[in-house]
């Protein structure tokens, strides 16, 4: 499958704040691939990049085969995007804005953005300034989708939206990735990007933490929750090819975000001693999400493993 | 995409974000327009230069409207996301930049034309084209710096001083120069100017460009990588201990405004180093030193810092909707506006305080406590004004350009009060503070962003009361004055419609003596005085020959009362010296004088002038007198004696003659406005009558308006003698005149011109009145006289 975006080693310095440390992705053509992360992960920074405006620190990066620093118009005529609060002329009306922007596209662009405006139900007489933040982000979103674009990037796209037009816009992405555009979804709302995405990136600290396929993620990762009768009982590494992806401790109970837990990992689990129970369910994309960006990275849980046996783990071993 | 048709858009809006600028700037220069109508003639075109600065100011705001604006919005960020060519953008915005500055000057030079004077003076000066080329640079520099700076508000501030760059070039350059020759420093000739603002025009666009070409292109970062986790909290404010509201809102107005207090102290510094090297000066040699650079900017400068920092009250939060930051955490409308004069205030106060420290306490220098008084609240009405538009205006740049126009009509207007309109001080004071009130209470709709109706409403409510309370005094005192009737007025205009009425300019009692001259032998002009003459009849008979002389070269009236009085004296000593009327000299210089007198006479009762009228009202009497005197046939002579006769019988002529100059001496009181040797002192005449005091200096509304008013009531009072037909009618109506001349009653009694006392020959007698109140003859008892003479009984 080719890729619609493709950066490696990107890095992004601001002072006092590294944004991005060293991005590698592939964003598929065709697809809708959706980027997660807590505030100040990077995404923004991403996709300034990515939309030329920002150049990187370091690493290189493509959208559709061009190189945003120096092709960045044809990128743009390309590319729709819509930023987290878009700023329009405020003086300028729904009507007025769209037929503004159409000169800079193609002919057929006027009346996709009246049909997506009606759509909307949005008045065209009606000054921007005068528009609710919703509707705002409606006009935004039919600027970005007005010139059928063949890469979409959509940085909170449906932050004020009710829920009708919600779930509206979040289909019409599916039948866009469906005619092989490629729509790139920066977004809080883990539900939606559930019902949605092909794929999932999660960054954290300016890293890509997980990056796969939604049912891959959903099939692969486990919520593992081991009831200890010692809060303080170690256990062992997980033997291959499990990954504790994070841990996060709450008294007797541990919980691990696993992937490829296998039932045999489960055994010898529940073999050690001190372990009272051991269970594992699906993890929700929710869940994944809280466990890469709050729980224990996974370096620091070996470095627990590291820890000298207590006496009663001794005697045991 | 049609790159033509996607240019053609980003014209239209470039175009229409202009448009609040222009149109406030033409609204402003209008106002401006109309207040240099208040100004005496050879003001107005000061006045009127001011509008010949709209230019600049259009100049200086526009690139900080088109591009500062844009960046702090962030309507750029959308705009660079579409596929617009970079250069696309910038060549638009210099474009319209440009295109809108031609306009602005199309308009400001047709507004100025009205002022007569001063396309002269521009065209005498030759100052015009280098201003021009001066608003380009301005224009050219407004745009690099709001490429370049991140605050549309700091790229304004930094204008003023780099815009004296060429100036300052120039001088330089002539300095140099001059040095080099051995020759003292002079001002820089004009093509020295213009070729350092071109140079500067080219080093902006240069630099504008550079950075615009920046600014478009995909941001860069230099910095190294944090040593740290990027996931390490910032050190938080809240380490510091809780503190009170104020505190906090007065660190927050400081830090976030940081750069621009620190730029509007520096003008304001730069205007007391000015004001300090101009005292210094004027102490040292005793009188003001020529205009250097920095005192002719540093008043401009202060002027700029005081508007400014009163607009910097209320624009600091409206960016970025700072203000619902504060109304959403609930914080008391009272104390942000507390809080955001505050350090303001501070500052002001600095600057009045060190400003009244500059100025030593020399002769020259004493101000007593009611200049010094109206010298802040001037100072501090800058502020209150600019703080007021600050609330009311929501974009910043527009705020910038308009707040200093705004805050010069407010100081106009105060001063035009108090000394035009006569207002009392105590009815300025609000103009002063009711800004400071409109604001206050306007600071929750503000803060909460609820601009509706009325918020207007309460703001132009103020506002009418800030004009109107100056001025109520001056507006009640026309409104109860009397005033001429309808009836009057159209009566008066149709004698000026009436056909084959001409207008005419009225033949001039000139108040100047004639002059006595004589012609030498070689053609040289010699003025004789009165003691050059031998004896009294031999002036008398050389001022009546050279008198007749003139006479015959033009059809003017009467050039000199004391010429009258020469040709009325000689006819009567010629009469008093021939009682028998037998000596044949004596009777032909009597009747060339008395003709002379019939002549004069008949040349006064053609003029379209009141006064005039009347010097042939108190003519006619003296011919009616003569005409009366014994054996006054014989020594007259048939022909003078019939022609005397005549025109003193007709009744009907003199009436019209009347009643024609009264239309036209009424009509000119109400359409010259100005008048005097210098244009200085109010028109407050009627047909040469001065009906009271002529106020002279400074002419004010209050005394143009007066005036113009007497004179039509004299004038209805006038129309009305002529037609009265009882005496009882024509005293009252004469006492009233009197009363708005300002003289006595007893002064318009009818009374005998020429006093009665006869003695030999040389006597001077008793001088002809001079006519102090119009129409004192009309209609009265001599003219009965004269018709029945007339009619031969």
């Amino acid at each position: 499958m080719t890729s619609c975006i493709s950066i490696r080693g990107l890095v992004m310095l601001f002072r006092g704040c590294d944004a991005l440390n060293g991005i590698n992705l592939d964003v598929p053509s065709g697809s809708v691939f959706a980027l997660l992360g807590e505030n100040g992960a990077g995404k923004t920074t991403l996709i300034r990049i990515l939309t030329g405006f920002l150049r990187p620190s370091a690493g290189s990066c493509t959208v559709c085969g061009l190189d945003p620093a120096s092709d960045g118009l044809e990128i743009r005529r390309r590319v729709g995007y819509v930023s987290d609060s878009p700023a329009l002329y405020d003086w300028m009306k729904v009507g007025e804005i769209g037929w503004f922007a159409s000169s800079f596209f193609d002919d057929a662009f006027l009346d996709r953005y009246r049909e997506l405006i009606a759509r909307y139900e949005l008045p065209e007489s009606r000054k921007i300034k005068h528009l609710s933040k919703g509707q705002r982000a409606k006009v935004a979103l039919a600027l970005a989708v007005a010139p059928d674009p063949e890469l979409l990037i959509l940085d909170e796209p449906t932050s004020g939206l009710d829920p009708l037009v919600r779930r509206e816009f979040l289909e019409s992405m599916v039948d866009r990735a469906a005619t092989g555009r490629t729509v790139l979804l920066s977004s809080h709302q883990i539900s939606e990007v559930e019902r949605v995405a092909d794929r999932v990136a999660i960054l954290r600290g300016g890293r890509v933490r997980l990056e796969d396929s939604l049912a891959d993620l959903k099939e692969s990762i486990c919520n593992v929750t081991v009831t200890l009768s010692d809060p303080l009982a170690a256990l062992p590494a997980l033997s291959q090819p499990a990954e504790v992806l994070s841990e996060q401790n709450e008294g007797r109970q541990r919980r691990w975000m696993v992937r490829n837990f296998t039932p045999e990992n489960q055994t010898e689990i529940e073999a050690r001693p001190n372990v009272i129970s051991v269970r594992a369910r699906p993890a929700s994309l929710d869940e994944l999400f809280v466990a890469c960006t709050r729980g224990i990275v996974p370096e620091t849980l070996y470095e627990l493993q590291s820890l000298p046996l207590d006496n009663n783990e001794r005697a045991a071993s | 995409m049609n790159r033509k048709l996607a240019v053609g858009r980003l014209w239209w809006k470039e175009l229409r974000q202009l448009l609040p600028l222009v149109g406030l700037l033409f609204i402003v220069g209008l106002l401006l327009q109309l207040l240099s109508l208040t100004a005496p003639s050879d003001f107005r075109w000061q006045t009127a230069a001011i509008v010949l600065g709209i230019p600049g100011l259009f100049a200086a705001g526009a690139g900080a409207l088109l591009v500062g604006q844009e960046k702090e919005l962030r309507t750029f960020d959308w705009l660079r996301s579409l596929p617009v060519l970079p250069n696309d953008i910038l060549r638009t915005k210099l474009l319209v930049g440009l295109l809108g500055l031609v306009l602005v000057w199309l308009v400001s030079l047709a507004l100025a034309a009205t002022s007569s004077s001063l396309p002269r003076r521009l065209a005498d000066s030759g100052g015009e084209w280098l201003w021009a080329l001066h608003s380009l640079f301005l224009l050219l520099l407004g745009f690099a710096t709001a490429w370049q700076l991140r605050s549309s508000f700091i790229s304004l501030l930094i204008l003023l001083p780099l815009a004296c760059v060429p100036l300052a070039l120039a001088n330089l350059h002539e300095i140099c120069l001059n040095a080099l020759l051995w020759q003292n420093h002079r001002e820089p000739r004009p093509w020295v100017m213009a070729l350092y603002l071109i140079l500067c025009s080219v080093a902006a666009l240069a630099w504008g460009w550079r950075a615009a070409l920046v600014a478009l292109s995909p941001e860069r970062s230099t910095a190294v990588a944090a040593k740290h986790s990027s996931l390490d909290a910032r050190a938080s404010f809240t380490a510091y201990a809780r503190s009170t509201p104020a505190p906090a809102l007065l660190w927050q107005f400081s830090a976030q405004n940081r750069a621009a207090l620190t730029g509007i102290a520096a003008l304001l510094l730069t205007a007391l180093l000015g004001l300090w090297l101009l005292v210094r000066a004027t102490v040292l040699h005793g009188k003001p030193p020529s205009p250097g650079l920095l005192v002719a900017l540093s008043p401009l400068a202060g002027f700029l810092a005081l508007s400014w920092l009163g607009l910097l009250v209320f624009q600091g939060d409206s960016l970025q909707r700072r203000k619902q930051f504060l109304a959403d955490r609930g914080v008391s409308p009272m104390l942000t506006w507390v809080t955001r004069m505050a350090v303001p205030l501070l500052m002001l106060a600095i600057a009045i305080l060190l400003s009244s420290l500059v100025l030593p306490r020399q002769e020259i220098f004493v101000l007593g406590f009611n200049q010094w008084l109206i010298g802040a609240a001037a100072l501090f009405a800058i502020f209150t004004a600019g703080q007021w538009i600050g609330q009311v205006i929501r974009s910043p740049i527009v705020g910038a350009i308009v707040s200093p126009l705004i805050s010069f009509l407010v100081v106009y207007y105060i001063f035009f009060s108090i000394v035009n309109l006569g207002a009392p001080w105590w009815s300025v004071a609000p103009l002063v503070l009711l800004p400071l009130v409109a604001t206050f209470a306007a600071t929750s709709a503000w803060m909460d962003g609820r601009a509706g109706w009325r918020f207007w409403c309460w703001h132009s409510g103020l506002l009418v009361l800030c004009v109107l309370l100056p001025a109520h005094g001056f507006l009640s005192y026309m409104a109860m004055y009397p005033r001429m009737s309808s009836a009057s007025r159209q009566q008066l205009q149709q004698l000026l419609d009436r056909p084959g009425y001409q207008a005419g300019i009225a033949m001039s009692w000139d108040t100047t003596v004639m002059t006595l001259h004589r012609r030498e032998r070689g053609g040289q002009i010699e003025t004789l005085s009165h003691e050059q003459f031998e004896t009294v009849a031999e002036y008398r008979q050389f001022s009546i020959a050279n008198l007749r002389s003139q006479m015959g070269d033009s059809s003017n009236g009467l050039a000199s009362w004391v010429t009258l009085k020469v040709i009325l004296s000689d006819a009567i000593v010629q009469r008093l010296a021939d009682p028998s009327a037998s000596d044949v000299s004596r009777k032909e210089r009597y009747r060339e004088s008395l003709g002379l007198l019939f002549e004069l006479t008949k040349r006064q009762r053609m003029s379209l002038d009141v006064r005039n009228q009347d010097i042939a009202d108190e003519l006619e009497l003296t011919l009616l007198r003569e005409l009366q005197m014994p054996l006054a046939e014989e020594r007259m002579g048939d022909e003078l004696n019939q022609s005397l006769r005549l025109m003193l019988g007709d009744q009907l002529a003199r009436d019209r003659a009347r009643r024609a100059a009264l239309a036209s001496s009424w009509q000119r009181s109400q359409t010259t406005r100005y008048g005097g040797p210098n244009q200085r002192e109010v028109n407050n005449s009627l047909g040469s009558y001065d009906l009271q005091s002529t106020i002279l200096g400074l002419v004010t509304v209050r005394d143009i308006w007066e005036a113009s008013r007497r004179a039509g009531l004299v004038s209805e009072r006038l129309l009305k003698l002529l037609d009265a037909t009882t005496e009882q009618q024509r005293d009252q109506l004469r006492a009233e005149i009197g009363a708005l001349v300002g003289l006595p009653p007893a002064s318009a009694a009818t009374r005998a011109l020429v006093s009665k006392t006869e003695q030999g020959q040389g006597l001077l007698y008793e001088e002809l009145n001079y006519p102090q109140i119009p129409g004192r003859l009309w209609h009265g008892e001599w003219e009965q006289v004269a018709k029945s003479i007339g009619s031969g009984e």
